[in-house]
């Protein structure tokens, strides 16, 4: 798994463009306003959301590359167990987005005015997110044979998440029957449990890193399957 | 027609399982999250079931746990209804009344709450009954095409045969001619030639003349054109008893013992094509599957019959399965009148039994 993690690693470190774009775009969340009466920068760490999606998104692109050139065939026929290879390439993903995380929840601190409590959950929030938001993008990649594809759709399937999910737009705001179709989606437990945590609903909060969990489990346990074509 | 190929029984469940789930979504309050917890964690069961191909196995745990839980939440029964479609699907007969228990039991008879169970009971019967079909036809194709495997490889194999007796018969034939022409016509000349000396010795006044010569000559030639003729006749190759008693040498496995008994001179080149046949399939089966460290070969002529007893002391496995080829050996035994058996106890010993007067000498 050593292996394949410092080769992950390695290639990540040549997608200098994503890694840039990964460093500036915290910056550009944190900039942003907070709406007047907001008790908690519930909105940043939403737009942060679709931030760490479309991150996530892009450094997983190594998966459907390997199959798309051939690269896993070669792998299958090497002594390297798929569980080694997914795990290798998971931690290297996870690894580079938890800075990215630990430096937008720091400075969000700095940035941002709320109850210690709220920036307290907010870390174990961003990063079950992101745990959801790689593995979403490994189930995503499952579906397609090209980035290009994989990529086309997932931008705007990605932006109707969010938007369904209430990561853009207050949820007080959002209509009962949206509500009933947005709990499909994790983007909307991820922002509900964030709500939860401004009224300071602990066991509110705990489900919804609970339900954020079990979508990551199902979206890892599809998306880990071997596929060499 | 329905595309079979992509549209299976496990395929049908997964869609049926999937209806069940949003119909079961929403019929719950999605937006309180302890109920959507709940729902997530049946999901997640099911879905590392499929994902693992493990999906038959504690279903019957599962349903008493959901069960448990229903006592505290009152909706959990409705999320036992997947669990419920796929112990149905698995044939497990407890499914058919566990739904409509549990609607009973913790629905109190609402009607809403009827037809999710009735359509997991309706659903995953059909689909179970699928399934037992699909895979009774299965099997009925595998059969099928494992005897049309075995026809296939039996059909090589008798052509196999066939081009192997064509080519004897003629090998048998060029051997008769040969030495009908060494023993009958080289001896009528041989005598011609003795008697044209002995003329020679006896100081005849006719071995002088032109023509004695010429006819001592003409016969010393075709003396020597017969030998050429019946050594270019006569087969270079073994056939017969030379090719057995070759397998016999060539044998480098373990030590070979042999013993004949009775009027082994009335085989026919038949017969011991056959015997050889058997002796070598015996021997490569000495090398495949035993650890011998050696071998009897007994060969027995008596008044009817040919028997030929290979055994080897290194027998593997009393659970012996007879092999395509000695299957085809046995086969081709009894189509000329013989029998080939197996006999296991400490040794391992094959005996092949071929009657002389043969049946069918085409096989």
């Amino acid at each position: 798994m050593s292996v394949v993690f410092e080769l992950s690693m390695k290639r990540l470190m040549k997608q200098k463009l994503v890694l840039a774009l990964m460093s500036l775009f915290p910056f550009v969340v944190l900039i942003l306003p907070v709406p007047t009466g907001a008790k908690a920068p519930t909105l940043g760490y939403g737009m942060f959301g679709l931030v760490v999606m479309f991150s996530a998104f892009l450094l997983s692109k190594q998966v459907i590359e390997d199959r798309q050139m051939k690269t896993v065939v070669r792998i299958a026929a090497a002594p390297i167990k798929h569980r080694d290879y997914l795990l290798g390439h998971l931690t290297a993903y996870f690894t580079v987005l938890f800075v990215q995380i630990l430096i937008f929840w720091t400075l969000s601190i700095v940035r941002w005015e709320a109850t210690s409590m709220y920036f307290v959950w907010g870390l174990p929030y961003l990063l079950v997110f992101m745990v959801m938001g790689v593995t979403f993008s490994l189930f995503w990649h499952t579906f397609f044979k090209t980035y290009a594809t994989s990529i086309a759709i997932f931008s705007i399937a990605v932006n109707v998440m969010a938007l369904v999910g209430g990561m853009t737009f207050p949820l007080s705001i959002m209509p009962d029957s949206m509500r009933r179709v947005a709990v499909a989606m994790p983007t909307y437990w991820f922002s509900y449990g964030l709500e939860f945590v401004v009224d300071e609903n602990t066991v509110g909060a705990i489900i919804c890193l609970f339900i954020m969990t079990g979508f990551a489990i199902i979206f890892l346990l599809i998306g880990s399957r071997r596929r060499l074509e | 027609m329905l595309p079979t190929r992509y549209f299976s029984p496990l395929i049908g469940l997964g869609f049926s399982l999937t209806a069940l789930y949003v119909w079961i979504l929403m019929m719950l309050r999605p937006q309180d999250p302890a109920v959507f917890s709940l729902w997530m964690l049946s999901l997640v069961v099911l879905v590392a079931r499929f994902r693992f191909h493990e999906f038959q196995k504690g279903l019957l745990l599962e349903l008493i746990a959901w069960l448990i839980l229903s006592f505290f939440v009152d909706t959990a029964f409705l999320l036992s209804l997947p669990t419920a479609m796929v112990a149905l699907y698995s044939g497990k007969t407890y499914a058919l009344f566990y739904p409509m228990f549990m609607w009973a039991a913790f629905s109190l008879f609402v009607f809403e709450a009827l037809l999710p169970v009735l359509f997991t009971i309706v659903v995953g019967v059909i689909l179970y009954g699928w399934s037992v079909t699909r895979d009774a036809l299965n099997k009925q194709v595998d059969i099928h095409r494992e005897k049309l495997y075995d026809f296939e490889q039996e059909r090589q194999y008798l052509l196999e045969n066939q081009g192997e007796i064509s080519r004897l018969s003629t090998l048998t034939e060029r051997d008769r001619i040969a030495n009908q022409l060494h023993d009958d016509l080289g001896h009528e000349l041989i005598g011609a030639l003795m008697a044209l000396r002995a003329l020679e010795v006896q100081d005849s006044p006719a071995k002088e003349s032109e023509s004695f010569q010429k006819l001592k000559k003409r016969i010393t030639r075709s003396v020597e054109q017969l030998k050429k003729t019946v050594e270019n006749t006569k087969s270079e190759e073994e056939i017969g008893s030379d090719r057995f008693k070759h397998v016999l040498k060539s044998f480098a496995y373990c030590p070979v013992e042999h013993t004949r008994k009775g009027s082994i001179d009335t085989l026919s080149p038949m017969h011991w094509h056959l015997l050889t046949s058997v002796l070598k399939e015996a021997f490569t089966n000495v090398q495949k599957h035993s650890h011998a460290t050696l071998v009897n070969v007994d060969l027995e002529v008596d008044a009817s019959v040919a028997r030929l007893a290979v055994k080897n002391d290194g027998i593997q496995t009393n659970s012996y399965k007879t092999g395509m080829g000695l299957r085809y050996m046995r086969r081709r035994l009894e189509g000329v009148g013989g029998a080939l058996s197996i006999q296991k106890d400490y040794y391992f010993k094959l005996v092949c039994v071929i009657p002389l007067e043969m049946e069918e000498v085409a096989t």
